[in-house]
């Protein structure tokens, strides 16, 4: 797409930007914990830049889904031909923003929020997101970090079993809908992810343990876990 | 009879005997019928019969007087109803005019004569349902022809012109075809000529790249890879064919993940998207068909091998790979694979395992198919990329996928390694830099390191697009 600067139409630029933003975040939560949550570090990312991090991505993503909407509305060839199609790679991109990154990044600012004590507007921006995966339109990623959001969410506040069901039902699609190849390290990566460590707790550590043992079988030689 | 026609009635009649007054020139006739004759003309009977009578006596009148009384008394019967019976006719009604025919009294010579012109009418109506009825379908057409020559408006001799309008439109259709054919056939020969000329404008390499873009020219002229024979390493291990197979499933694997647009793109970790050939095996489906019309017959043996020989002409990039399992004198297996391009030996590499003091068995040179499908792949794009894709480059590529693999098995520090030197090979493959940050912070928990590693990547990639 010509109106557009060749790096928005890169999906390896969201993947960074949203990188950035997920390990600022990462970053303010093990920062807070080192200090017992009273101060983070000298050099450690604020909330701000978390949320800077987040509207960067997110308002890239949405102003390349505007850009290819008003494209794809528009008729070739004064009307007589149809609307521009979009190649399978252009799809496959807007897809991508559409389903993961966008939903993704807010996922994040929805956890910041939760992290500052701002449980009404993270809870505004996981309604949406909740939305999106009852219509089936989100990625099994973004579904993991709508896990990860749901498992932050119950601890605290007095919905602590909505939230964390919520969490394993989305951690459970998400892995069901993962790709075969990275199904396995997901889930590896779930039995450590710091944000999911109420789900290893009571009452969840159970259903957590048995979700997640569907989907690693040790191999003999204990090199690597497969995928069911 | 209206006032009106009596008084024109007489003044016609007036005029004409002025005019005989005038024209003659010897004494005056005695008054003729003209009077009565124009009365009875128009319609008023009673008064042309009065007229009649009082011309009766007169002599030189009588015979004019009776002539006209006989004709008010008989003439007018016969002829309304045989207009009655001619109006139907007239109109395609044929058996309300039979009707009328026929309730005339016997021996009308009018009715004689209509009801005559309707059996010739009925009689080439069922000629003409006979003769369709047995195919015969110009003659059905010619006799309803001929049943509309004698009454136009005959009603079963417009159906049946009707019922055979549409066979004539296909009948016109495929005469106009035939006669057309030759021509059309040349005229399509000539574009596909011009078609063939123009696409050999592709030898020349900026107009190939600028055109094999297009959906159609890059089905005709786009790349070829097919991976062939694979020598055993010896007759205890045969694992040529496997070697092979698998590098295909690679080669396969590879273009999936960076042009299929099922797959959808991984948040996480990046792939490498080059430009990629497709493959294609040796015997593919326009080969098969030739070999088919080759059997045929010697006609065809003859197309088969214009066709075969137009096909070859065609500026199509066709990469052979093929290779051979080195004998296992060393304590590793390896593996030499060469490219052709077009017939020419392109690039040739040696590839092996690392040595473990243990002969190799076959699975050690299953190994060497990543690797052997990984050079194949990034030897082709550099070769279609007219030296655009510099070694490094697909020695970073290659380096990527190794640390994707190593990063699936947990192991870190080398995964790490891996997408370093990729990096320092080629700064701009973004995937590395995705995927280091991606294994900084999943499997390292370094935070910091990986915001690092993400905020270096984007700010080459933003401006390595401003500068593009």
């Amino acid at each position: 797409m010509s109106a557009l600067p060749a790096y928005m139409t890169e999906p390896n630029y969201y993947r960074l930007a949203y990188q950035l933003a997920s390990q600022k975040a990462n970053w303010l939560v093990s920062a807070r914990k080192q200090r017992g949550g009273t101060s983070v570090g000298a050099e450690a990312p604020t909330p701000r830049d978390v949320f800077d991090a987040v509207d960067d991505v997110v308002t890239t993503a949405r102003g390349v889904l505007a850009v290819y909407s008003v494209e794809g509305s528009r008729r070739r060839w004064r009307g007589l031909l149809g609307p521009r199609r979009f190649s399978p790679s252009e799809r496959r991109l807007l897809r991508f923003l559409e389903t993961t990154i966008i939903p993704s990044s807010l996922l994040i600012a929805a956890g910041t929020y939760l992290l500052v004590g701002d449980v009404e507007s993270g809870e505004d921006i996981a309604a949406s997101i909740r939305a999106q995966a009852a219509d089936g339109s989100l990625s099994y990623r973004s579904l993991y970090n709508l896990a990860c959001y749901e498992a932050t969410a119950s601890l605290n506040g007095d919905r602590v079993r909505f939230h964390g069901e919520a969490a394993l039902a989305a951690l459970r699609v998400s892995l069901r809908g993962a790709d075969p190849r990275l199904r396995a390290e997901l889930a590896r990566w779930a039995l450590v992810d710091p944000t999911l460590a109420r789900l290893r707790e009571r009452p969840f550590a159970a259903l957590f343990q048995a979700t997640m043992a569907r989907y690693l079988v040790r191999r003999e030689s204990g090199a690597a876990d497969a995928a069911v | 009879m209206t006032r009106a026609a009596v008084v024109l009635a007489l003044v016609v009649a007036g005029s004409l005997g002025a005019a005989s007054a005038v024209g003659s020139t010897g004494p005056a006739r005695p008054a003729s019928c003209a009077v009565s004759d124009a009365l009875a003309g128009a319609g008023a009977a009673a008064e042309a019969r009065a007229a009649y009578v009082a011309l009766v006596p007169a002599r030189a009148t009588r015979g004019c007087a009776v002539r006209g009384l006989l004709r008010l008394t008989r003439a007018p019967r016969k002829r309304r109803l045989c207009e009655n019976g001619d109006d139907q006719y007239d109109a395609g009604r044929l058996d309300a005019a039979r009707r009328a025919y026929s309730s005339l009294p016997p021996g009308t010579a009018c009715a004689d004569i209509g009801l005559s012109a309707i059996r010739e009418l009925a009689r080439l109506c069922v000629k003409g349902k006979v003769e369709r009825d047995l195919g015969r379908e110009s003659d059905a057409t010619a006799a309803f022809a001929a049943a509309l020559e004698k009454n136009p408006d005959a009603r079963c001799a417009r159906a049946g012109i009707a019922a055979s309008r549409r066979p004539f439109w296909l009948k016109r259709w495929l005469d106009a075809f035939a006669r057309w054919a030759p021509e059309a056939l040349a005229a399509l020969g000539i574009v596909l000529g011009a078609s063939f000329l123009l696409l050999l404008l592709a030898y020349i390499p900026s107009v190939y790249r600028a055109s094999v873009g297009w959906r159609v020219v890059g089905r005709i002229l786009g790349p070829r890879l097919e991976v062939g024979k694979i020598a055993e390493p010896s007759s205890d291990i045969t694992v040529g064919s496997a070697l092979a197979s698998r590098m295909k499933e690679f080669l396969r694997r590879f273009h999936d993940e960076s042009l299929g647009s099922s797959v959808d793109y991984d948040l996480d970790t990046g792939t490498a998207g080059e430009e990629f050939a497709e493959i294609v095996s040796g015997s593919g489906r326009l080969q098969n068909a030739l070999e088919k019309v080759r059997d045929a017959s010697d006609h065809t043996k003859l197309v088969a091998f214009i066709v075969d020989l137009l096909y070859a002409a065609l500026p199509i990039p066709r990469f052979v790979a093929s290779g051979v399992c080195d004998p296992s004198e060393v304590n590793a297996a390896s593996a030499t694979l060469m490219l052709e391009n077009n017939g020419r030996l392109a690039a040739a590499v040696t590839l092996s395992t690392p040595a473990d003091g243990s002969a190799p068995t076959a699975a050690d040179y299953l190994d060497l198919a990543m690797p052997g499908a990984v050079w194949v792949q990034y030897e082709v794009a550099r070769l279609l990329g007219s030296g655009e894709v510099a070694p490094g480059v697909a020695e970073s590529a290659a380096l990527v996928r190794e640390g994707l693999t190593l990063q699936q098995e947990g192991r870190a520090t080398e995964a790490r390694r891996a997408y370093e030197e990729a990096i320092e090979k080629n700064p701009r493959n973004w995937p590395a830099w995705v995927n280091l940050a991606s294994v900084a912070a999943r499997l390292e928990h370094d935070f910091p390191a990986a915001v690092e590693v993400v905020e270096e990547g984007l700010h080459e990639l933003v401006e390595q697009a401003g500068a593009e």
